[in-house]
């Protein structure tokens, strides 16, 4: 069924610039849509402007996975399944391929994509936890121009990122250098439900970057020097910054990210 | 004969094709779409609400608030009396008049060309709202000077019904402190969650005055005496008729308000009108079970046997609209103390409404909820006597030889053999030997548990002075070629109970089974009946077939032993023929046609025309005369099962994964084992979803915190265990060739079994499990309270 008011506007342009022109006919209601696998369900109840929809799927190329320059980028409208399925991913950042293979359930995989998650912000996305280890830039394009953002610039709160109005998020782009080992764990009720705690470690040389997801409203990131100090660190951020709700209350999301900071530096130390 | 073989269930391969047709699949031409608006507050008063921008809409048909239904004169007054109890009731509304009471209450209607018109016209819809106080759960509502949910009660109090056997404050005063323990027991709310929601379609023929429904409903005829009522029309001009049913589960035993408010619509535009239920409408609205207190006092001997018991349970029944789901509480305190001799004991329920939604039937109709208090009881009292909680269970167990036997409810249990089914589920599980299993793993640094539970599940539900009474009519009739066609009061949610009844016809009559037809669901096709509720579609419906087919078995021999010359007493039926000894035989065909086409020939000497049957099984332990015999007995069959399984726990996260799952059931004789088996499955794994994963949570003003099944974390096959049955067979001596309900059996013993394996593998830690279900997040904190 359509969540669509009888007026609502629906364009899918073919290029990036005719996105920017519609966003800004359409003025701050304008909804951008990429897989629809967060926003439909919240259109459908009620939940956010509908008036307006700009959709990101028909437009040409910004689903593309490249390695160029030692930069891996991965286009705003790739899909869970086929960064999963990616050979360059693979190679690159195996860790990113694990984390959009264990997203959701299949038909969500085949829908979703990776710059929705990403300008949806969630806490504990798949995405933003993994891509916070991998230390991800995203690509952010409008009429003016493209900029580049540090995820963790860009990702300001709880489902609140930077992406100003009349932008959008074209890609993200890692390290093209696969790191020396790196872990990804997904702690969620049942198969299909959102993650409570996403947990990745990269190691590069000598230096790891723990990430964890769920137990605060932004992935909180840590340069690793030892397990204790990483719990520590964890522990503090999450004691600062409590993230919970009804069915996984903030003190226990707060244990479980203790437990996956130990468990996910165990496994990519392994 | 078929009875006892494993047949294919007959829709099977419809419902996998996807062949199906389901309420959402109807579509008339022309039909308009109708669509809820819903309270978005726990508790308020409705000043006003503004119609005009919608009805100012040109794809908008029409719009209802409670006021115009008042005014069409819509209202459902209280209805039904009790036995043993007697409830406060008020008139009940589809569409709120005056206040709301829980989020998800409809509020207004609209009817437009379609979908996106109807949602348009719900946003255009100004409802002008007063919020008040409200009491988020029971406990708050019990509180003095608490909000009032109902404002012409002097309380939150529905119904009061307390029972006793014995003196049980007399033993307990007599027995030393140190073997009594006293504690508290929660169930938390859950929701049944069909795959499919609810949904009506309705189409009004004025010239006949004829309204027409299509429901995914478990129940046609009861829907359209209810909505005949409702409506104030003629039964005779309703015809309701049940499509393909998506998944059940007690959950569209009729009436719903939409169902009222859609048929209204449809009568009043004189044009077929759809409502179709979304799953975030469902969610808050379409009516949770469970969420049951219960504080308790238990004096026990030195050797584990229980001396005494009293329960005060505290049920939060939500605010009640139309909705029917409350009398489960009846059924959680009347089965206590169910399979287990206790000679004093005291029981007492307080049906408490609140600001949170109202009960709707689910699987389990409230023995879930007592399986859960007696076996943590049992297990509690196994514990403090330092006896295996499975010793404690045989020490306390009713005997075989004690049947029937007379409830402290009153209610009356056929039969039992629950030492059997214990006996069997230990050797299924491994138990002996587990120790050092569990040692062994301990060792390697993991945790393993095993645990043991009981439940009891009456069935066939007979309920005195209520459409849900215990009439299912069957008809058998056999065509001039000789097919079969049974047309049965009973429904089928998508559960195969078709098949088994096909398969008592074809036994019955000597026919074949594939010329046996079963045809459901429809009130000017089939006979009356209850629908599809209280495992009793095989229980009723299959012994009332079996009464109309022995009818027509009757002429078939009768007349086919004339054209085989033979005497009546001399042929046998068998394999669609009449079979003389002396080898001869005569097809039914052969003997069908010449029923109709001669009715007034030689082999029709004495013989009534026809080859049309209807019959009504009457159950003869329902006992509704209290005044008369002193008995009341609404429950004719008590199956049971015992579950036993073995976990794992993580005890850094509380995690709790299943390593194996046993169950041994005993619903007396079995029709078919495959079908059986495939009800178990079914009960087992939303047992164990309402054991780990499932709960419908409030705040304490009242709003619901699971919007979605991102939050109702239904489990689905990640999770499914794979599951070891084993059968029993106590047949009941008051049914027909034994037979006991099935469809509930398994839902209740997962959750006491799972929290005795838990407990189990942190046994040297003693955490105690309370409350179900045991999320990660419980577990984890009894581990840190243990610690």
């Amino acid at each position: 069924m359509s969540p669509l008011t009888a007026e609502a506007v629906f364009v899918a342009p073919r290029t990036l610039p005719e996105v920017y022109t519609a966003l800004e006919a359409l003025g701050p209601a304008a909804t951008l849509l990429s897989g629809g696998m967060s926003l439909m369900p919240m259109l459908n109840r009620g939940i956010g402007p509908r008036d307006a929809i700009v959709s990101l799927g028909r437009v040409d190329g910004l689903a593309e996975v490249t390695l160029r320059g030692g930069r891996l980028s991965i286009g705003a409208t790739a899909t869970h399944t086929a960064i999963a399925r990616h050979p360059l991913v693979a190679r690159s950042a195996g860790v990113l391929a694990t984390a959009a293979g264990g997203i959701g359930d299949l038909q969500v995989r085949n829908r979703g994509t990776i710059g929705g998650a990403v300008a949806h912000g969630n806490a504990g996305a798949d995405y933003l936890t993994v891509l916070s280890a991998l230390e991800a830039t995203v690509v952010i394009g409008g009429s003016a121009g493209e900029r580049r953002a540090a995820l963790g610039d860009f990702v300001l709160g709880l489902r609140s990122t930077d992406l100003r109005h009349g932008e959008v998020v074209t890609a993200v782009e890692v390290d093209g250098s696969a790191p020396d080992a790196a872990a990804f764990l997904r702690y969620h009720r049942v198969q299909g439900a959102a993650p409570t705690i996403t947990a990745a470690a990269v190691i590069r040389d000598d230096r790891t970057v723990l990430a964890i997801g769920g137990a605060t409203p932004t992935p909180t990131v840590v340069r690793v020097s030892s397990v204790e100090q990483a719990l520590a660190a964890v522990d503090a951020a999450c004691a600062a910054n409590p993230l919970g709700d009804a069915h996984n209350p903030p003190d226990y999301r707060r244990a479980m990210a203790a437990v996956h900071t130990r468990r996910v530096l165990e496994e990519a130390a392994a | 004969m078929y009875i006892g073989e494993r047949v294919e269930g007959r829709n099977n391969r419809l419902v996998v094709a996807g062949a199906g047709t389901y309420v959402d699949d109807v579509r008339p031409e022309g039909c308009l779409v109708l669509a809820i608006l819903r309270s978005p507050h726990p508790h308020a008063r409705i000043r006003r609400i503004d119609v005009t921008a919608a009805e100012g809409r040109d794809d908008v048909e029409l719009v209802l608030t409670g006021e115009s239904l008042l005014a069409a004169g819509i209202a459902i007054p209280p209805s039904g009396s009790y036995a043993n109890f007697t409830p406060r009731m008020t008139v009940k509304h589809p569409l709120a008049v005056g206040k709301v009471r829980y989020v998800g209450e409809p509020v207004a209607a609209v009817v437009a060309h379609d979908l996106v018109g109807a949602r348009a016209a719900l946003d255009a819809l100004m409802v002008d709202y007063e919020v008040l106080p409200s009491v988020g759960n029971a406990l708050l509502a019990l509180e003095p000077g608490a909000p009032r949910v109902e404002d012409e009660w002097p309380d939150n109090v529905m119904v009061e019904y307390p029972f006793e056997k014995g003196d049980p404050a007399a033993v307990l005063g007599a027995t030393e402190p140190s073997r009594i323990r006293r504690g508290t027991l929660v169930c938390n709310r859950i929701a049944s969650t069909p795959l499919e929601g609810r949904g009506l379609v309705a189409d009004y023929d004025p010239h006949r005055r004829y309204l027409t429904c299509w429901a995914s409903t478990q129940s046609p005829h009861i829907l359209r005496t209810l909505l005949a009522g409702a409506l104030d029309l003629p039964d005779s001009s309703i015809r309701v008729i049940q499509p393909n049913v998506g998944g059940a589960f007690g959950g569209k035993i009729p009436m719903f308000p939409e169902d009222i408010v859609t048929a209204h619509a449809a009568i009043v535009l004189k044009r077929p009108v759809k409502w179709i239920e979304q799953r975030h409408e469902y969610l808050p609205a379409g009516g949770h079970s469970r969420d049951v207190r219960c504080d308790y006092e238990v004096a026990f001997a030195a050797d584990g046997r229980i001396t005494a018991l009293t329960t005060e349970l505290i049920a939060d029944i939500g605010a009640q609209s139309t909705f029917l789901g409350w009398l489960m509480a009846i059924v959680s305190a009347g089965c206590i103390p169910g399979s287990y001799k206790v000679d004093d004991v005291r029981v007492r329920l307080r049906c408490v409404v609140s600001n949170r939604g109202p009960w709707q039937a689910y699987r389990g109709y409230g023995k879930e909820v007592s399986a859960f208090f007696l076996e943590r009881i049992l297990d509690e009292v196994a514990d403090a006597v330092g006896r295996p909680r499975d010793e404690v269970r045989e020490r306390n167990f009713l005997t075989p030889d004690v049947f029937p036997y007379e409830q402290p409810s009153g209610w009356i249990t056929d039969s039992g053999d629950y030492s059997g089914t214990l006996a069997k589920v230990k050797d299924l599980i491994g138990w002996e030997g587990f120790a050092a299993r569990k040692a062994a793993a301990r060792a390697g640094g993991r945790r393993l548990g095993i645990g043991i539970g009981h439940e009891l599940t009456p069935e066939g539900s007979s309920r005195p002075d209520s459409l849900l009474s215990g009439t299912d009519s069957a008809t058998v009739k056999m065509s001039p070629h000789g097919d079969v066609t049974v047309l049965t009061g009973v429904t089928s949610p998508g559960t195969g109970n078709e098949t088994g009844i096909a398969q008592i016809v074809a036994d019955c009559l000597g026919a074949s089974l594939d010329r046996v037809r079963v045809v459901q669901g429809d009130t000017e096709l089939c006979p009356h009946g209850n629908g599809n509720y209280s495992s009793r579609s095989l229980t009723f419906g299959g012994s009332s077939a079996h009464l109309a087919a022995l009818v027509v078995h009757d002429k078939i021999r009768r007349v086919g032993a004339s054209m085989l010359d033979v005497a009546p007493g001399e042929v046998r039926l068998d394999g669609h023929r009449v079979i003389a000894p002396s080898g001869a035989e005569v097809g039914f065909g052969a003997v069908a046609a010449t029923i109709y086409r001669s009715p007034h020939a030689r082999h029709m000497e004495g013989v009534e025309p026809g080859l049309e049957v209807t019959r009504t099984f009457k159950m003869d332990n329902v006992h509704h005369q209290p005044e008369k015999d002193g008995r009341y007995n609404q429950y004719p069959t008590w199956s049971f099962s015992t579950a036993a399984c073995i976990v794992e726990v993580d005890e850094e996260t509380g995690v709790v994964r299943i390593e194996k799952f046993a169950l041994v059931h005993d619903s007396g004789m079995v029709v078919n084992p495959l079908l059986a088996e495939a009800q178990l499955h079914g009960a087992i794994t939303q047992g164990i979803g309402a054991s780990l994963y499932e709960e419908i949570r409030y705040d304490d003003a009242g709003l619901p915190q699971n919007l979605t099944l991102r939050e109702y974390t239904l489990p689905g096959m990640r999770e499914s265990v794979d599951i070891v049955l084993g059968h029993q067979s106590t047949p009941s001596p008051f049914t027909m060739m034994g037979m006991k309900g099935v469809g509930e059996s398994g839902i209740s013993a997962p959750a006491p079994a799972i929290a005795s394996a838990i407990e189990d593998a942190l046994s040297d830690l003693g955490v105690r499990l309370t409350e179900v279900p045991f999320t990660p997040a419980r577990v984890w904190a009894a581990i840190q309270e243990a610690r």
